[in-house]
């Protein structure tokens, strides 16, 4: 028999899914016998009629004349697809760095979940490289088609490269994650990590998470999202979930961690000296908390934000290879004021250890946040300083560097958005695009740009994807559903 | 240390009185916006709580609609496809930046005449103060866009696919926002 807590998440279920069998049949007996819970359930079935009833709302004149004057674009998620880019490139940062890392090896847990490539793939060398010192100088760059296929199906959410190869991850068209490894960008080994979860009693196998970012401390490579719980009370919660892998081809998974009522997501994660740390926001309003890992597989919270900032509020975070964190808070909340920060409003915060978050004197202007790729930390290439990307509505992107995070330099981008960015041995290389709005006349194409500096930006080709990764092999680009590998080349001054 | 920048020279106001706009080959786009504009409009002025923000999405959807009928791949069921991609442009926005502060800005516009063209504003202004905006209001974004989508009618694996989460996440999702939701609006009625 099941209780009332039960009955009612079943009966707030059955309003747009249908229940098993079994519990059908458990929730029809509960009700049977509870007045209180048949009353709830109207109640609910009240509620979604009043939302059902809510009229339509004429949209202003404008809209309908723009259509086919504009070009679709969105720059929130247009910076959203770049979030997984600039993992691959600021996160990948501190690959130089730590390649000699002699860190203790993974020891598995067996009752942790392991996928691993067939037997039958051929056994790949990873060769170590070291990155440049600096950004080699170039006078121009052309994107040329490296092979017409690699890795998993469906789309390339984010790269990176550790340890000779690059790493690329994405879901496929029925949500089913995956990880693909090559050490040259043209011959690709794909692991399924989507159906690693046993389903629960009376479920049918189907794709069980969804990633969401990655990292690499040079050694190993960590992939964080979340997933379906399958093994609490009740079956089929969500929760914060991590898989890590020291070559790409096997991954262990990680527990399910950050559950709170049932939902956790873990959407940033980044490298420190001694471990991963992810970022794990919850439904509503459950505070967001940073969690810690020394070995990717068990995690505990080290720090909560303060008590509103919850999941309403973006932030991006990101690290140095020395374990300076910086996390950007945006409210954007409508008319809310949360924990002091009112909607509109952006600050940094600076941490040493992850457990302590101080404001960092920098004052955005009002409506300018980091985009979720928009921390890019020093340590590869040459670089000392960190670069953030910020945008706001209907002006122009502006970047900010700074070595010491307390003199600032700023450069204005010269299109309206950073749709992606990337450190590469090349300089910051950025895709920017021109949001025309109605009637504009424009161009609309996408235009990249090389920075060195990140100030100052020089528009070099046409982009052929937005996720980008500097390894091994060169700058390779992944254009789209057909996971199109392409190659930067140079030519050099 | 104040970063402030001078913000007037870098805004661009882009033009948005433009006559005619869907020409030959959007006969079908133009059938769709009549049908379905107004009720995509409420679902995105629900969801992003921005009346502005929602006329830029209503926009960027009928143009992907247009431009999906000028390729010659007009869909089988428009009116679940705009919602689809409303939905997408709705949370890509929301997972990464968040709902973006224009308040001023529309009140300014409204000041001016720009948005408050349209008499369904006060039937808006009107909702805003009833209790179940305010409750949902306070739910997260996912939360309120799977809870509307709900009410247009879509079954809950059909939202999964429109939200972009498995299914198992967003049977979690929308039983407890449901459930918030109730509480909310009893906190409401105390």
């Amino acid at each position: 028999m099941i209780d009332h807590d039960q009955a009612l998440t079943l009966a707030a279920m059955s309003l747009d899914f249908s229940l098993d069998r079994s519990a059908n049949v458990q929730l029809d007996e509960h009700l049977r016998e509870c007045g209180e819970c048949r009353a709830a359930l109207a109640e609910l079935r009240r509620d979604a009629a009043r939302l059902a009833a809510l009229p339509p709302i004429a949209p202003p004149t404008w809209v309908r004349g723009s259509l086919g004057k504009r070009r679709p674009s969105n720059p929130y998620m247009l910076l959203a697809a770049a979030a997984f880019l600039v993992t691959a490139a600021g996160l990948a940062i501190v690959v130089g760095t730590r390649l000699l890392d002699d860190r203790t090896a993974i020891v598995t847990p067996s009752a942790l979940p392991t996928a691993t490539l067939e037997a039958s793939a051929a056994p790949t060398q990873s060769v170590v490289l070291e990155p440049p010192a600096s950004f080699i100088p170039v006078s121009d760059l052309t994107w040329d088609p490296l092979t017409a296929t690699g890795g998993g199906s469906g789309s390339v959410q984010g790269a990176l490269s550790f340890k000779g190869s690059y790493i690329t991850y994405g879901a496929d068209q029925e949500g089913l994650t995956w990880a693909s490894r090559s050490t040259d960008g043209r011959t690709w080994e794909t692991v399924t990590l989507g159906l690693m979860v046993s389903p629960c009693p009376g479920y049918v196998v189907r794709p069980d998470s969804s990633i969401y970012a990655a990292a690499t401390d040079g050694n190993q490579v960590i992939l964080t999202g979340i997933e379906s719980a399958m093994d609490v009370n009740p079956c089929d919660t969500s929760r914060a979930v991590a898989w890590i892998s020291s070559d790409g081809l096997t991954w262990q998974r990680s527990e399910g961690f950050g559950a709170v009522n049932g939902f956790a997501e873990a959407i940033f994660v980044w490298a420190i000296p001694d471990g991963w740390e992810t970022l794990v926001t919850g439904a509503g309003a459950t505070p967001t908390r940073v969690w810690r890992s020394t070995d990717g597989l068990r995690w505990t919270w080290v720090s909560e934000l303060d008590p509103g900032v919850s999941s309403m509020i973006s932030t991006p975070v990101n690290a140095a290879a020395d374990g300076t964190r910086l996390m950007a808070l945006y409210n954007g909340e409508v008319g809310e004021t949360i924990e002091g920060l009112r909607g509109g409003e952006s600050i940094l915060r600076i941490s040493s250890d992850g457990k302590g978050w101080a404001p960092l004197d920098v004052a955005l202007p009002f409506g300018r946040r980091v985009g979720a790729s928009g921390i890019l930390p020093p340590g590869r290439f040459g670089r000392d300083a960190w670069l953030l990307v910020t945008g706001a509505d209907e002006q122009q992107p502006i970047t900010w560097v700074s070595a010491d995070l307390k003199s600032w330099e700023q450069g204005t981008f010269p299109r309206d958005d950073v749709a992606s960015i990337a450190l590469t041995r090349y300089g910051y290389i950025a895709t920017g695009e021109t949001l025309c709005g109605a009637g504009g006349t424009c161009s609309t194409d996408p235009v990249q740009y090389l920075s060195t500096d990140g100030l100052r930006w020089t528009e070099f080709a046409a982009p052929v994807g937005t996720v980008m990764v500097d390894g091994p092999a060169g700058v390779l680009a992944f254009a789209g559903p057909d996971f199109r590998v392409w190659i930067l080349r140079p030519t050099t001054s | 240390m104040d970063l402030n920048i001078d913000s007037e020279a870098a805004v661009t106001d882009p033009v948005r009185l433009v006559p005619g706009g869907i020409g030959l080959a959007g006969a079908q786009t133009g059938d769709a916006y009549a049908r379905h504009a107004g009720e995509i409009n409420g679902f995105l002025i629900r969801a992003v709580r921005d009346i502005e923000v929602a006329a830029d999405l209503l926009a960027d959807a009928f143009t992907k609609l247009l431009v999906e009928e000028r390729g010659g791949r007009w869909p089988d069921q428009p009116r679940a496809w705009l919602y689809r991609v409303a939905s997408n442009l709705v949370m890509s926005r929301g997972r990464h930046l968040q709902v973006s502060n224009r308040v001023d800005r529309v009140l300014h516009a409204r000041e001016r005449g720009r948005v408050s063209d349209s008499p369904d504003v006060e039937v808006l202004r009107r909702e805003r103060r009833g209790d179940l905006d305010q409750a949902l209001a306070k739910l997260g974004l996912d939360a309120r866009t799977a809870l509307l989508l709900a009410a247009q009618g879509f079954d809950g694996a059909t939202i999964a696919v429109t939200i972009g989460r498995t299914e198992v996440a967003t049977r979690t999702l929308m039983c407890r926002s449901r459930l918030r939701l109730r509480e909310l609006l009893r906190e409401e009625d105390r």
